[in-house]
């Protein structure tokens, strides 16, 4: 298994129609283009409406999706077309609102779009932030120590392994406990 | 659920699943919503740690995304459904014209073949072959006139007309083609016949 294998295996199964697959792409990378589209898109119905419409052009577009690149950053692409799209249809009705559309796309972090953060959107992520983290505070070190390595340092299961000095059954095995640990917390949550 | 499968679930996120594993547990997924819920929720611990989660989370979106996938083939589905069926009108229409096109064709060949079957070749006149009725004259048909028969038949004025406009309509609308089993032209000279009354 390498990096994008499994990417690669979803979209050739998606782009043979298998639904599930596409399903399981748009799980996985729905979060990193909402974030993406947010450094454009101010308003949040309208960023999770130009991300959704993101990812249906990228379904359309599956057919002509050869590989040359990597899945998500063929994503990123359409999901920044798209974010631009809608600016340029907003720029003619609020200004003062919109964000640069040659300025957008440089922006790193969302920091420029704190000062239109809504209370409630605060409350929703500020609880699910404290909940994650109050049930990692929580996990016995070694499975802390491999959640961390892998979502924070974007290690793989064998630099990990080194890391940690232990076979990389075993870190596939404490980073899934992680996660379920963390996840019994966080289900009750979201409903 | 079985533990296998959220373990797979957890490798899926890492690029860690083999492409056996992917296809059962896709499989599984299609029928299984908790099992793509939990994928969403698994995806989720990663940003949240990262402090990656945006200002509001719509925990229909992925469903949101799927449904307007759907409708939109079904869209497309529905508009191909529609053209087919008017092609295959089209088709049907296309079929009968074809058809009468064709026959009118072979009409039209007919009737050149014909035609030019009356063109001069060799300075010689080509008749075309007669038309023959198809039913045989028996010998018991044909009914014989005696001379006094037709004396008196010729004698009497209105018969006599009669039978000119007869023989005169039938000769004026033969055609050359044509002969006439019935019917002979035959004229009739006073010498022929004994007009004494």
């Amino acid at each position: 298994m390498g990096v994008n294998n499994n990417d690669k295996e979803l979209v050739k199964r998606a782009q043979k129609g298998d639904k599930v697959a596409f399903d399981a792409l748009v799980t996985k990378y729905h979060l990193k283009v909402v974030n993406l589209v947010m450094r454009f898109v101010k308003d949040n119905d309208d960023a999770q409406d130009v991300a959704q419409e993101a990812f249906i052009k990228a379904y359309r577009g599956l057919k002509n999706f050869r590989g040359d690149s990597a899945f998500y950053t063929w994503l990123y692409r359409i999901a920044i077309n798209s974010a631009k799209n809608y600016l340029v249809s907003q720029s003619r009705k609020t200004p003062a609102y919109a964000v640069d559309i040659d300025d957008a796309e440089h922006i790193e972090s969302a920091t420029a779009l704190k000062e239109f953060d809504t209370p409630e959107g605060n409350m929703l992520t500020s609880e699910i932030g404290e909940t994650v983290h109050r049930a990692i505070k929580e996990l016995p070190d070694d499975l802390k120590t491999a959640i961390t390595l892998r979502e924070l340092e974007g290690m793989t299961y064998d630099e990990i392994a080194l890391v940690m000095e232990c076979p990389i059954g075993t870190v596939r095995s404490r980073i899934f406990r992680a996660r379920e640990a963390i996840d019994i917390h966080l289900k009750p949550l979201l409903g | 659920m079985k533990e296998t499968d959220q373990a797979i679930l957890s490798r899926i996120l890492d690029e860690d699943v083999s492409e056996f594993e992917m296809q059962r547990l896709l499989k599984k997924m299609k029928s299984d919503g908790e099992l793509r819920s939990k994928l969403h929720r698994y995806n989720l611990i990663g940003h949240a740690l990262r402090n990656e989660i945006p200002e509001l989370i719509n925990q229909n979106f992925v469903t949101d995304v799927m449904t307007n996938l759907v409708d939109e083939e079904m869209s497309i589905s529905e508009v191909n459904e529609t053209i087919e069926q008017v092609e295959s009108v089209n088709d049907n229409v296309r079929f009968k014209t074809a058809i009468g096109l064709a026959i009118a064709a072979s009409v039209a060949v007919v009737s050149v073949v014909s035609f030019q079957n009356y063109v001069q070749t060799n300075n010689e006149m080509v008749l075309p072959p007669a038309v023959v009725a198809e039913r045989v004259v028996e010998e018991s048909d044909i009914q014989r006139v005696s001379s006094e028969d037709l004396q008196n038949f010729i004698s009497n004025p209105k018969a006599a007309a009669s039978f000119n406009s007869y023989i005169m309509n039938h000769a004026e609308y033969a055609s050359s083609r044509v002969s006439m089993p019935h019917v002979r032209i035959v004229g009739y000279g006073k010498d022929e016949l004994n007009t004494d009354n």
